[in-house]
């Protein structure tokens, strides 16, 4: 399983001590909803019908026991104890509070995850065949070329703003039609 | 003699969302927000109804998104008079969760 390097460390890092700013900004009336609406997209949260929606990216739907305990925890601290995991294998928590999110960042942080990329016209995540290193019939293991994609697709400029949202599949034993359907979609 | 063109009645409620929380808030004079529809003040008078979306739309650093919504009277109080309204003031339709845990 791919470990951050010190790189994605700082990165993520970053990311969370920047958006703890804009929420605080957002908070105090620095910025208006209009500003404050793609970065906080950007970082995976939405504002729907009935509260936010916080997505976490779960890149080619691997989680280790400590990722996934950490996911309860938050679930329990700050949201309704449950979350909802989405057909592109990230999972979404549905009732976060806004002043609480760079708190979840952080300790989705703390454990190698985070919420970049998420949301928007991008690539919001790598998915990959929930049999990958189990299927009997497997020709390759497909999680080492995903997270080669993942890297590569991350923060992409190219795919920062497509005309609609995407996903990457790989699949790790031989393909049928739907998967095939589904490589083609990638952003123009 | 001029003839005056008939007024259609207006029933209307400010509705937003929490910017803290993200939930469902409508506005009750003279100047608060309660989760419930049924507290939320009915407003018919069309000057009034301007006046008060450009209360709320002041109101950036408590919510996010204020529109009028049509409400229909009842005893009770106001009822969603559509149903993405009144979806939005029940909570999600699944199962008892969001505004119908309160």
């Amino acid at each position: 399983m791919y470990h951050y390097s010190n790189f994605d460390h700082k990165f993520v890092a970053e990311r969370v001590a920047q958006f703890r700013a804009q929420v605080a900004r957002r908070l105090d009336g620095s910025l208006s909803e209009d500003e404050f609406k793609p970065l906080r997209l950007m970082n995976g949260l939405y504002l729907q019908l009935h509260a936010y929606m916080l997505r976490v990216a779960i890149p080619y739907g691997t989680l280790n026991s400590r990722q996934m305990r950490q996911l309860a925890m938050i679930a329990e601290r700050w949201d309704k104890g449950y979350g909802h995991f989405t057909t592109r294998q990230n999972i979404q928590f549905n009732w976060p509070k806004l002043e609480d999110v760079p708190d979840i960042l952080q300790a989705l942080a703390d454990v190698e995850m985070h919420a970049i990329q998420t949301s928007g016209n991008t690539i919001r995540n790598v998915t990959a065949d929930h049999f990958a290193g189990a299927a009997a019939d497997e020709i390759a293991d497909p999680r080492p070329i995903a997270e080669l994609i993942r890297q590569w697709s991350t923060d992409h400029p190219e795919f920062n703003f497509c005309r609609a949202n995407s996903r990457l599949p790989s699949q790790a034993a031989p393909m049928t039609a739907p998967s095939l359907r589904r490589m083609t979609l990638v952003c123009a | 003699m001029v003839k005056k063109t008939p007024v259609t009645p207006i029933s209307k409620v400010v509705t937003a969302n929490d910017l803290k929380s993200g939930e469902v808030i409508y506005l009750r004079f003279p100047h608060s927000w309660t989760p419930d529809l049924t507290k939320a003040s009915v407003i018919t008078d069309r000057d009034l109804a301007k006046a008060s979306l450009v209360f709320a739309q002041g109101q950036a650093n408590v919510v996010v998104g204020a529109y009028l919504s049509d409400v229909i009277k009842d005893a009770d109080g106001p009822k969603a008079s559509h149903f993405r309204e009144k979806f939005r003031s029940t909570g999600p339709s699944n199962y008892r969760h969001g505004k119908q845990e309160i």
